[in-house]
């Protein structure tokens, strides 16, 4: 989305009269929900922000280089977001220190979610930047998003393993990839105990293009949108219980800050409906 | 003495001495001649002009260029970028000697002394007794070689050494001491008489004796200068040898101690490969595929966390030491053990996954060893051979059909790898002197692990000279693995990315081969 765009859309939807029954749209509208990607280069912070906004102008790496360079919004939906994420570029990149980014984003963000790859037990840089936005007063949700699970595979032509990735319990009796892969995902949440607490989810998928071959393509998609929902409620309903210290609007000020009813389970209907697990019409 | 010298040479210096008579004779009548026809003092004058010209030339400073000297052969270990300063320092006090040579016994002592200073405080700064610091069996060995040396260049350079008896020398001497103030007296006594007799003729040749002393003197100057240059630097060479306790790593020496402390079986100096990477980056997995073997647990979590050596003992030939790494990460500690084992490694083997962009870590860990080679001089840094695993994961993610030619891409796969390659060394760089890219991953158990042989190429190229004749026996003797071989198949099939680095050095395997 370029400024003008951008520009252009600001100034629509200050022109725009609210009807009292719109009040909860309103609210999202003025104030979205701001969801913040962090996450190491490559481990699919871009594939997700595509995936859930369904919008095929998000440039998506090879997962072998860095492809953002710096920080981008999206909206969901585009036009009077509910949410707005931000995509940042990503940790660990050979000679990136991202300590002041790291800084700015805790300001803004109501919520996190923080991609893993799953096979990268690399997770030192990742685990200080959650350290600071859990280390809030009112720590902040944080959706811990596991991907590229078919690294883990022992073969290539395995299939993504059925049923979904359980990580409660221990099933012994399905197949070596699903152990594997349930492996590494318990391995990663012993790394993040850190940071645990209340609003700390995680969820493993594995987006590859059609041309890798794998199906479904989408794998976890599924999971990760509920996920998703759940936690961007959570953090609409924190706002709204802290709005006495309600935080500082995103880079630019539009519209003033009102005190809202717990309006969460509506936005979230909302939301769902936005998502590739809703009825959206074209997913992308 | 003379007599002894003539004994031994007479033979050839016969006819040189019956035809130096008949000069001599011819000498006299010359003399008479020149007395004769009263041309004494116009001979003498153009004997005085004559020296007076040549001592014009000599004083020219196009003339006063040091004679060449001998090149110092190279040390038989590289020396370490400390020593070679050191060897700087003794230039320059060789350069210093060999303008004012030591007139003196006790200048030569002080010349020695400040020799054997300036290398100790270069090698060991800031110690105390740092002239001292060697121990007895080194300063033996020192003596050892010195003397050795010592003895060749005397029997070389000084005709007549062997010959010559200590004794003559003393009774050379002796009639010296004796004689030698009457001498000078007498000369003394014949200059007086010369002048008040015959003084236009006593001034011209006092004058030329003067010229001609001085001339003789420039060019003696010289050649001491240049033997000074030549006695300093070889000492130098073996101060350095001794304070650098290089003598202790003697080739032979060591060998012969390797063999003692060893079982009969094991060969000496085993090539210390250093495997290092990060957490998952398959370390393990090329630990294995390098010793053909499974030794290594592979997991998905790391397991590695302490290093590990695996010894690979051929029948005939060296051994060859794998060492295993704890996985790096952001803590200090591995940088600390990565730079520990570094320094006692022939090589560096750094393992990247190709399929993760995350790779600050690897870059801070080669900057920090970088400099810490930089901050110790007498360490020498092992060249690092990259190794870019995993290209099996770089997209399209399902499709595995090596080999892939990488120089002329002509699949998508290759593209990725290609791509893939340039963006691992440019993170990498300038650090990591030759990339490999590898697959691991064996499918079922029975395929090979892709591109192996090139990182044994690559090994084989850039271990020192002296280790890599030793790592190809080795590689050799391994059953249905032709080293050769590999590096005809590598070079054919142009799977190797650092392609044109391999040219500048492949005849010279293949001729080796």
């Amino acid at each position: 989305m370029g400024v003008n765009e951008w520009l252009k859309r600001r100034a629509d939807r200050k022109n725009e009269s609210v009807a009292p029954a719109e009040d909860l749209l309103r609210l999202a509208i003025v104030n979205p929900v701001k969801v913040v990607l962090i996450g190491k280069t490559g481990s699919g912070k871009s594939s997700i922000v595509r995936y859930l906004t369904g919008s095929p102008g998000v440039q998506v790496g090879d997962g072998y280089k860095s492809c953002t360079p710096g920080n981008i919004e999206y909206g969901i939906p585009m036009e009077q977001s509910l949410v707005q994420m931000l995509d940042t570029r990503g940790l660990g990149e050979a000679g990136y220190d991202a300590a002041q980014t790291i800084d700015e984003l805790v300001e803004q963000a109501d919520m996190v979610v923080a991609t893993i790859r799953l096979s990268d037990m690399n997770q030192e840089v990742l685990l200080s930047a959650l350290k600071v936005f859990r280390s809030r007063r009112r720590p902040t949700p944080v959706l811990v998003v596991q991907t590229c699970i078919h690294e883990l595979y022992s073969s290539r032509n395995v299939d993504h393993p059925t049923p979904y990735i359980d990580l409660g319990s221990d099933i012994q009796a399905v197949s070596k990839e699903y152990q594997r892969a349930r492996e590494a995902s318990l391995y990663h949440k012993r790394l993040m105990k850190a940071v645990s607490g209340p609003n700390l989810t995680f969820v493993q998928i594995d987006f590859t293009a059609s041309a890798d071959g794998f199906l479904p393509a989408d794998f976890g998609g599924q999971q990760l949108c509920d996920a998703f929902v759940e936690l961007a409620s959570q953090a609409l309903r924190q706002r709204q219980q802290g709005s006495s210290r309600a935080p500082r609007p995103f880079p630019w000020p539009w519209g003033r800050h009102r005190a809202e009813n717990d309006s969460s389970e509506e936005f979230a209907r909302r939301l769902r409906q936005e998502l590739p697990i809703g009825n959206r019409s074209s997913a992308q | 003495m003379i007599w002894s010298i003539f004994r031994v040479y007479w033979r050839p210096l016969l006819p040189v001495l019956v035809v130096l008579v008949f000069v001599g004779l011819l000498t006299i009548a010359g003399f008479a001649f020149l007395i004769n026809q009263g041309w004494l003092l116009w001979f003498l004058g153009l004997v005085a002009a004559s020296a007076f010209a040549v001592w014009l030339i000599q004083m020219s400073p196009s003339f006063k260029r040091p004679l060449p000297t001998d090149e110092i052969p190279p040390p038989v270990i590289a020396w370490s970028p400390l020593e070679e300063g050191a060897m700087g320092e003794v230039r320059k006090l060789a350069e210093k000697a060999a303008k004012s040579p030591p007139r003196d016994l006790d200048e030569v002592r002080g010349l020695g002394e400040s020799l054997v200073r300036t290398v100790a405080g270069h090698l060991h700064p800031g110690r105390e007794f740092a002239t001292a610091h060697f121990t007895v069996p080194d300063l033996l060995v020192a003596l050892e070689e010195g003397v050795r040396d010592l003895r060749t260049k005397v029997i070389e350079k000084v005709p007549g050494s062997d010959v010559i008896k200590v004794s003559d020398l003393q009774l050379v001497l002796k009639y010296y001491r004796q004689y030698g103030s009457m001498v000078k007296a007498l000369y003394f006594a014949y200059r007086a008489f010369r002048i008040i007799t015959n003084p236009a003729q006593a001034v011209i040749q006092e004058a030329s004796g003067l010229l001609q002393g001085e001339t003789l003197n420039s060019g003696w100057k010289q050649v001491n200068g240049a033997l000074w240059r030549v006695l300093i630097e070889e000492g130098g060479r073996l101060c350095i040898d001794l304070y650098g306790g290089r003598l202790k790593a003697q080739p032979g020496e060591l060998e012969r101690q390797w063999r003692r402390s060893l079982p009969p079986s094991a060969t000496p100096l085993p090539v210390r490969v250093l495997v290092v990477g990060q957490v998952n980056a398959g370390k393990s997995s090329l630990v294995n595929a390098l010793l053909g073997d499974t030794q290594c647990e592979v997991s998905v979590v790391p397991t590695t966390t302490r290093v590990s050596e695996f010894r690979v003992c051929p029948k005939d030939g060296p051994d060859i030491l794998v060492v295993d790494t704890p996985g790096l990460d952001d803590s200090t500690i591995s940088v600390e053990v990565l730079k520990k084992h570094a320094a006692e490694s022939d090589i560096v083997l750094w393992a990247v996954a190709a399929s993760n962009p995350a790779r600050d870590i690897d870059r801070r860990a080669l900057q920090a060893l970088e400099s810490y080679f930089t901050a110790n001089p007498k360490l020498i840094r092992p060249p690092i051979l990259g190794a870019a695993t995993q290209i099996d994961r770089l997209p399209p993610r399902r499709e595995w059909s090596p080999p892939y030619n990488l120089d002329f891409p002509d699949s998508d796969k290759a593209d990725s790898i290609r791509n893939a390659l340039t963006h691992v060394r440019n993170d990498l760089a300038p650090h990591v002197d030759v990339l490999v890219p590898i697959c691991l991953k064996s499918e079922g158990g029975s395929a090979k692990p892709y591109n192996i042989e090139a990182v044994w190429v690559a090994l084989a190229l850039m271990v020192p000279d002296g280790r890599r004749a030793a790592l190809r026996r080795m590689l050799d003797n391994r059953p249905g693995f032709s080293l050769s071989k590999a590096v005809w198949q590598v070079w054919q099939s142009g799977r190797f990315v650092g392609k044109s680095l391999l040219e500048v050095r492949l005849d010279q395997l293949h001729n080796d081969a």
